[in-house]
């Protein structure tokens, strides 16, 4: 039986809170927390370390409650949505009938970047929709910058204030509805790309982006970049619209990297962020792994003109730059 | 159209569990649209042989005068026959009558002659043949394959280098399942090469995206160690993996029962590895 806010609720359960305080901020875990373990449900925490201690000291059984030291878990957002699903997975196999989680998204306020974890928070909503989970993002309301804060009404059915209780997002958007930030033009792209190319096949995308990026990043990055500019080429030869077009642009430590093409991009909300409907058969998977990558950063751009993968590798811009409110993707 | 674009040499004598670079093999073929262009290639690669103090060995199902015809272009063939650094073997000898070749035997049957080229003085044997005959047929193919899979491993600690004719007729898929067997040249360029390795492993070199992968699938199951072995698969030489490799052989694994493991795994490998469920596959080992 679900318990709490999740009672008689199928599937995942989203709802997120903001508070000012470390009381506030205790007000909100402690309670979700306890109920959880009173209830002999697993609950698992993904909070940083002095989250976790301010957690721990006020939990009577802290032993009950599965927190998770992997600092990796949020490396990346198609990560963290396997390694909870896979979290899961042992749960209910293990008779679970709630699993409750919490933990920190990274953004620009608790010294994260937030871009990417827009479209994590709204694909958890159908993502994690064969399990009984119910989680409770919790967002610190003095450093959550206002793009953020407007993903998070956006993307939770429920919010929540300490002492103020539980209201419904009117804000609330479906997850084939949602409309992620603004990524911001790279400052690269302002000068003419160092090589463009038209219709290239994989292959030859892939040699000269990785003959661009040699010497500017290191092996393990080129690795990730040559993947990555090899999968996009081919996705889009075969589920886009020609022409294909492959921009690259080089600083002394950096690159970016932009496929084009005409058409209208994946249909898939989720796309890249779980594997595709077909499973680990092969089909699909090439995105899935890209976003998996910690050394390049991938965006989706859907455009009026058709469809981009961004693909950037080296330092990133100031993240103030990546962050740069809503709409729909203008860069 | 002489699968030659390296320094002639003769094949390296490589240490066992280690694979040698592609680009030093000496296991090239010659892609003919006719018989005067097989007998050109066979020509060049003979003189190197000769001048690099190898005995050089022509595989004829005509004997040796009536290949003199082929071997026209080698010049002084009298001389050289007279002194044994030329010799012509027999078709029939080394890849038997007629039907599907018997791989273990053609490796015994070119690994003594190469012994006795060694015995005789010379640093080592060339061999050259035309196969095309030898693979008309499709039921041939999956033999030849495993001999020339075979001969690679013996090749790479052993002093025989060879060069093997295929005849464009034979149409472009079997060209291209046979040409990723033979080293990459002017007249070879399949995105990856398939060897033998001196542990018996199966050496990949190349690129291996969705294209590569489904030609390795067809050519992989001639490839089959003996019942109950494992078959090794060597990474050391691959220039670009992805997901396909590893789930085809984690697939492959699977359907066929053969225990599949991987050694010299690139980080990058590993790290797909990793992401990737592949019950079925093992890794030997890794390399930084």
């Amino acid at each position: 039986m679900r318990t709490g806010a999740a009672h008689g609720c199928i599937g995942h359960v989203h709802e997120a809170g903001f508070y000012s305080s470390d009381a506030e901020f205790l007000a909100l875990i402690v309670p979700f927390v306890t109920d959880g373990t009173a209830a002999g449900e697993p609950v698992i925490i993904g909070y940083d370390d002095r989250k976790c201690e301010l957690l721990r000291a006020r939990l009577r059984r802290p032993d009950l409650v599965r927190f998770i030291a992997d600092t990796s878990l949020y490396a990346t957002p198609a990560g963290a949505i396997e390694a909870y699903r896979e979290q899961f997975h042992w749960c209910v196999a293990a008779g679970a009938e709630q699993i409750r989680i919490a933990g920190d998204v990274p953004h620009e306020g608790n010294g994260g970047r937030f871009a990417g974890w827009d479209r994590y928070e709204s694909a958890v909503n159908i993502a994690w929709q064969g399990y009984p989970v119910y989680s409770r993002c919790l967002y610190d309301a003095t450093t959550v910058a206002d793009p953020v804060r407007d993903v998070v009404e956006r993307t939770h059915r429920r919010l929540l204030t300490a002492g103020s209780g539980a209201t419904v997002s009117r804000r609330y958007q479906e997850v084939p509805d949602f409309e992620p930030l603004q990524r911001a033009v790279d400052p690269l792209e302002a000068a003419p790309p160092t090589v463009e190319l038209i219709n290239p096949s994989p292959r030859k995308a892939r040699h000269r982006v990785a003959e661009a990026a040699r010497g500017r990043v290191n092996a393990a990055t080129l690795d990730e970049l040559r993947f990555a500019a090899s999968e996009a080429v081919l996705n889009a030869h075969l589920h886009g619209r020609r022409p294909v077009t492959v921009k690259v642009w080089t600083g002394p430590d950096r690159i970016v990297l932009r496929v084009h093409d005409t058409g209208p991009g994946p249909a898939d909300p989720l796309i890249g962020l779980v594997p595709a409907p077909g499973g680990l058969a092969g089909r699909g998977l090439g995105l899935w792994l890209v976003h998996q990558f910690t050394n390049i950063d991938i965006d989706l751009l859907a455009t009026a003109d058709g469809f981009t993968i961004r693909l950037r590798a080296g330092p990133l811009p100031a993240s103030s730059e990546n962050v740069a409110g809503t709409g729909t993707p203008h860069a | 159209m002489c699968g030659r674009a390296y320094p002639r040499q003769v094949a390296p004598f490589g240490g066992a569990g280690s694979v040698s670079r592609p680009g030093l093999r000496g296991h090239t073929w010659c892609l003919h649209s006719d018989v005067a262009e097989y007998r050109r290639c066979l020509a060049e690669f003979f003189a190197e042989g000769v001048e690099d103090g190898l005995r050089v060995a022509y595989v004829s199902s005509d004997g040796a005068e009536a290949s003199r015809a082929d071997l026209a272009g080698l010049g002084e063939l009298d001389r050289l026959l007279a002194g044994g650094a030329l010799q012509v073997l027999s078709t029939r000898d080394i890849y038997g009558a007629a039907g599907p070749v018997d791989p273990e035997r053609v490796v015994t049957c070119l690994a003594a002659a190469t012994e006795q080229a060694v015995a005789h003085g010379f640093r080592g044997l060339a061999v050259s043949g035309d196969a095309t005959e030898l693979v008309r047929a499709s039921a041939h193919r999956d033999a030849f394959a495993r001999s020339e899979f075979l001969l690679d491993c013996y090749m790479a600690t052993h002093p025989l280098s060879a060069l093997c004719g295929y005849g464009l007729e034979l149409g472009k898929d079997t060209v291209a399942e046979f040409a990723v067997l033979h080293a990459p040249g002017p007249s070879n360029e399949a995105p990856f090469q398939v060897f033998g390795c001196a542990d018996g492993a199966i050496g990949l070199a190349g690129e291996f995206d969705q294209i590569g992968v489904a030609a390795l699938g067809r050519v992989l199951p001639r490839l089959r160690p003996a019942d109950g072995e494992v078959l090794v698969v060597d990474l050391a030489g691959v220039e670009h993996v992805d997901h396909r490799l590893l789930l085809m052989l984690d697939d492959y694994a699977r359907s066929s029962g053969v225990p599949v493991s991987l050694q010299s795994v690139s980080p990058f490998a590993a790290r797909l590895m990793e992401l990737l469920p592949l019950p079925s596959l093992q890794r030997a080992e890794f390399e930084a």
